[in-house]
């Protein structure tokens, strides 16, 4: 069984569907991608399963439990937690505190030792926090306010804490966006290191070189719906994942050439050029 | 039963009133932003000039320092008193967006909201010089005629005022739907930078609205202070039926405002009659008429939803910065050793200025976690502590000195605690007004209420003791006892050391996650409703203890200086002093009306300069400093710090205590020579990350 497991999953908003009928599994250990254009609907499925947005039909397990009526921060207890693509840190608070927020897990008793002592239930939060700077490499940076860093940064410190608590699953909403290639190749590489930490990761991003080169399975979403999905490499020769980036004729005549789509960082070759495309348009609609 | 309709007509007067009101804050709202608690004060002023003119004939200008009074002759016939005082009002409230409004525009809501409160106290401070504390009463402009209604005397004035209102609300309305001006007025406010790029010029269109708005509800000032005479009091609770009537109208709709203002004039006067009629339980003499636009505000909320149309501006720090530090000893220890001198004094005077100073510190305190920690602007924190004092005088009887106390305080926190589950869906400005009208309810349903005050209206508790040890405010010989003082002290102490517990564990990191996004606190696991339940409590702990005090500094009071105008100031002190810190809510404490610094360095001094003073604080820390006295001192010491650092002139050892702060400015200074050499994943990283 799947550690995440959605079924029949769609989001109505007013008669409209942002996600129709969607089946997706996350297995522990695995990085798994969801990939579509602009519009696809992918920001919106990351909302449902957190429970940002409510599911109008079809369910979602998490590690067995039914996550059908669990309010974000009881989702994010049992394991589940995300980024945001508009990063939302808290800005009042210091990169470590930002990091502590997100690892500490109240109890009810906590009301009375945090006020007492202080120290105490922090103790067992640091250890981790120190780890999920450091894998970051963000450290040095611990004692700085977020609006003192650069954007890069920030996008590491929304990553860090969505970490810091190690969750079993962890949904990154565009990680990369904003990133350059350079960066985005560093975080694809930080992003394998904590699968061997027992932890599992979705990720949705624009940046195809990221996902085809990191990712272990890959859904691709287009207007609500998945259409293809597989390993990278199945979905990188896939007819429809290229009609839906690349319109229908397109995808037609590559798919007749016999070309693939997404290579392995050459310079020219079809991904880079979508990237580029895609970049300029999120960098307008920014 | 069957004359509530007549009553419900009676009310529709000060409807009007209120509707005119509503509609003079939706005006500004989409005009510049401000949520205007100064609007009734600001009616004020140019009802009173007309009313004195109108009176004795004398030119009252709301100034000081200069001569303000200019006998002009006899007393004037209504035009040109109107009109001078229409002049006067429109005058000071041009000075008023001049210097304040216009460079609020880009700040936080809440921060226009505290500055209006300021505002209120130096409109009511000026006109109390000016005027006198007095109500001004003047004839009826408008047809006073008395018809018979179902065998019943009633003035046709208040029907006449409520046509006048309604012409204005459809004149607004046109030219809010189908003038240039009114459609520029709402591009500016959906999108300023827009409007800019467009040619418009929002600080105008502001200006204009702003003025507009005055003008509408001072002329409705000037008539319709003939219904019940005019007061620098008066017009200023007004603003919590008409701010409840605008944000039922989502501070949008003009029609909808008038007829929810116009709702709450009646329903108010319907309780009334039935109070008047002895038809409620005794407990609810006081005045339940209060109750009608407490509960249209939470109505509203509760219906209309959790958002307000937002200005599309760009806040990015929409909060009193808020370091969470670790205690530095040495201040403490100084503090309290200080504290303690003063306690123990020879001078009584002193020794009573340093009472009042405590018990304002320790309500600070609680408005500090609330508004400071978890970012909610309570203006009814006073109100709760007054409660708990009431309850102590109830429980002082049955239950003596340490279990009253503890029983009081309990009680306290179940009702803070229960009062904020209905505004958890509310935050920032609507919070604010939720929380005014709450304190309108205590101070007029409860605090005059007969049977929950206690015999005549007075309440009483007894001298703290404990085996026989007694250490009341007066010992026999003292006034106030030394003993009094050291207990208020140590127990202020502990208050002090609770906040801090609070502010540097984890608590005060969820607080502050929570204040700065709620979104992403939810996503981090933590409960945002538990959190700010949370909060309430500890505030209402907080508030609850600084109620004893107040009951046994007082030993015998009502419900005087406990009142929701009271409350306005305190929640000024506590901006003044610094909202997100503990030191901020001492030097509020100090700066309190006959607390330490006025009674000590000023001599004392009548209470409206103290308002006059506290007002004008207010408003400037408002603008310039929003940290107050206490933060920003704290951030010039370690802007002065890190500057020696930077010289090198620092003593080998030195700590620096407030880390984040020092931590920031040395960040900036030194980041572009770190950013290559050891953060390796920023390495090649602009400004924005994006490739060129």
């Amino acid at each position: 069984m799947a550690l995440l497991e959605a079924r029949g999953l769609s989001v109505n908003y007013g008669g409209l569907y942002a996600n129709r009928d969607i089946d997706l599994d996350c297995h522990t250990g695995k990085l798994v991608g969801l990939i579509g254009p602009n519009g696809a609907g992918k920001t919106t499925f990351i909302d449902a399963i957190t429970g940002f947005t409510p599911v109008s039909e079809g369910k979602v397990t998490f590690d067995g439990v039914d996550l059908a009526g669990l309010s974000p921060d009881k989702r994010a207890k049992i394991g589940l937690t995300r980024t945001f693509q508009s990063l939302e840190l808290f800005e009042d608070l210091t990169v470590r505190d930002n990091l502590m927020a997100g690892a500490e897990r109240a109890q009810w008793h906590s009301i009375i030792t945090d006020v007492l002592m202080p120290g105490r239930n922090e103790r067992q939060y640091r250890e981790q926090v120190d780890w999920a700077l450091d894998i970051m490499r963000l450290t040095d940076r611990a004692d700085t306010l977020p609006s003192d860093l650069s954007h890069g940064q920030r996008k590491l410190i929304s990553v860090a804490r969505a970490l810091a608590a190690k969750p079993k699953l962890v949904l990154l909403d565009e990680p990369a966006a904003g990133l350059d290639t350079a960066e985005s190749q560093l975080l694809g590489a930080h992003l394998r290191e904590f699968l061997d930490h027992d932890m599992s990761l979705f990720l949705i991003d624009h940046d195809m070189g990221l996902v085809l080169n990191v990712c272990d399975y890959i859904y691709v979403l287009d207007f609500g719906e998945i259409i293809a999905e597989g390993t990278p490499a199945e979905v990188r020769a896939d007819p429809a994942v290229i009609s839906a980036y690349l319109g229908e004729s397109a995808g037609e005549s590559q798919a007749s050439s016999g070309a693939t789509f997404g290579g392995q960082q050459q310079t020219g070759d079809i991904a880079g050029a979508i990237d580029d495309i895609i970049h300029d348009v999120s960098e307008e609609t920014r | 039963m069957s004359d509530w309709p007549f009553y419900a007509l009676l009310g529709v007067g000060t409807g009007a009133l209120y509707a005119a009101f509503a509609m003079s804050v939706i005006i500004t709202y989409r005009g510049s932003g401000v949520v205007n608690f100064a609007v009734g004060a600001m009616a004020m002023i140019p009802a009173m000039v007309f009313a004195e003119l109108r009176a004795s004939g004398d030119l009252v200008i709301p100034i000081v320092g200069l001569p303000n009074r200019f006998r002009l002759g006899d007393p004037m016939s209504f035009v040109p008193a109107a009109a001078l005082g229409m002049a006067v009002g429109l005058i000071v409230a041009a000075v008023i967006y001049v210097v304040v409004i216009r460079s609020l525009r880009s700040a936080p809501p809440v921060t226009m909201l505290v500055a209006t409160v300021g505002l209120t106290l130096v409109l009511q401070a000026l006109a109390t010089r000016g005027f006198g504390n007095v109500t001004l009463r003047v004839s009826s402009i408008l047809p006073d005629d008395v018809i018979s209604l179902g065998g019943r005397p009633f003035p046709v004035d208040r029907l006449w005022l409520l046509v006048a209102v309604c012409v204005l609300a459809l004149g607004v309305g046109v030219v809010e739907r189908f003038t240039r001006f009114g459609l520029a007025t709402r591009a500016a406010f959906l999108n300023e930078k827009g409007a800019i790029l467009l040619g418009l010029n929002p600080t105008r269109i502001g200006l204009t609205n702003w003025l507009f708005a005055a003008a509408l509800a001072g002329s409705v000032g000037i008539v319709g202070s003939s219904l019940g005479g005019v007061s620098p009091f008066t017009f200023s609770l007004f603003v919590v039926p008409a701010l409840g009537a605008a944000l039922a109208a989502r501070l949008q709709s003009i029609s909808v405002a008038v007829g929810a203002a116009v709702a709450i004039g009646s329903f108010e006067a319907i309780a009334v009659h039935i109070v008047a009629q002895q038809q409620v339980p005794r407990f609810f003499l006081g005045g339940i008429s209060a109750l009608v636009p407490f509960v249209v505000i939470v109505g509203a909320l509760i219906l209309v939803g959790k958002r307000l149309p937002n200005r599309a501006a760009i806040l990015e720090r929409a909060q009193v910065p808020v370091v969470l530090a670790r205690a530095d000893a040495r201040v403490w220890a100084l503090t309290l050793a200080i504290a303690l001198i003063v306690v123990v004094s020879g001078d009584p005077t002193v020794r009573f200025a340093a009472l009042q100073t405590m018990f304002v510190a320790t309500l600070l305190m609680s408005i500090g976690v609330l508004t400071g920690l978890i970012g909610q602007v309570s203006l009814a924190q006073l109100a709760l502590a007054g409660f708990s004092a009431f309850m102590l005088s109830r429980f002082d009887g049955p239950l003596g000195f340490p279990l009253a106390p503890m029983a009081a305080v309990a009680v306290t926190i179940v009702v803070g605690t229960l009062v904020s589950i209905p505004a958890l869906r509310v935050r920032g400005v609507q919070f604010a007004i939720v929380t005014f009208s709450l304190a309108v309810v205590f101070d007029e349903l409860l605090f005059r209420s007969p049977t929950f005050v206690g015999r005549g209206g007075i309440a009483q508790v007894d001298a703290p003791s404990i085996g026989g040890f007694e250490f009341g405010i007066f010992d026999g010989e003292q006034f106030p006892a030394r003993v009094f003082g050291v207990v208020m002290l140590v127990v202020t102490a502990l208050c002090a050391a609770v906040v801090q517990g609070v502010r540097r564990g984890p608590l005060g990191r969820r607080f502050l996650a929570v204040r700065s996004n709620e979104r992403a606190a939810a996503s981090a696991g933590i409960d945002v409703a538990q959190t700010k339940v949370l909060a309430a409590a500890i505030a209402s702990l907080l508030a609850g203890v600084a109620g004893l005090m107040f009951a046994y500094k007082a030993m015998t009071f009502n419900g005087g200086g406990l009142s929701a105008q009271d409350g306005l100031l305190v929640l000024a002190l506590g901006y003044v002093g610094g909202v997100g810190s503990i030191a901020g809510a001492v030097v509020g404490g100090i700066l309190a009306p006959s607390g330490l610094f006025i009674v000590v360095i000023l001599g004392g001094g009548s209470s409206p300069d103290q308002f006059l003073i506290t007002g004008i604080a207010l408003v400037l820390v408002a603008m310039k400093f929003p940290q107050g006295i206490a933060g920003s001192w704290q951030m010039l010491r370690s802007r002065i710090e890190s500057q020696r650092q930077r010289d090198g002139s620092d003593p080998p050892g030195h700590e620096t205590r407030e880390a984040p702060v020092v931590m920031v400015e040395t960040a900036r200074t030194v980041e572009p020579g770190t950013r290559s050499g050891t953060s390796g994943v920023s390495e090649s990283s602009g400004a924005t990350g994006w490739r060129p």
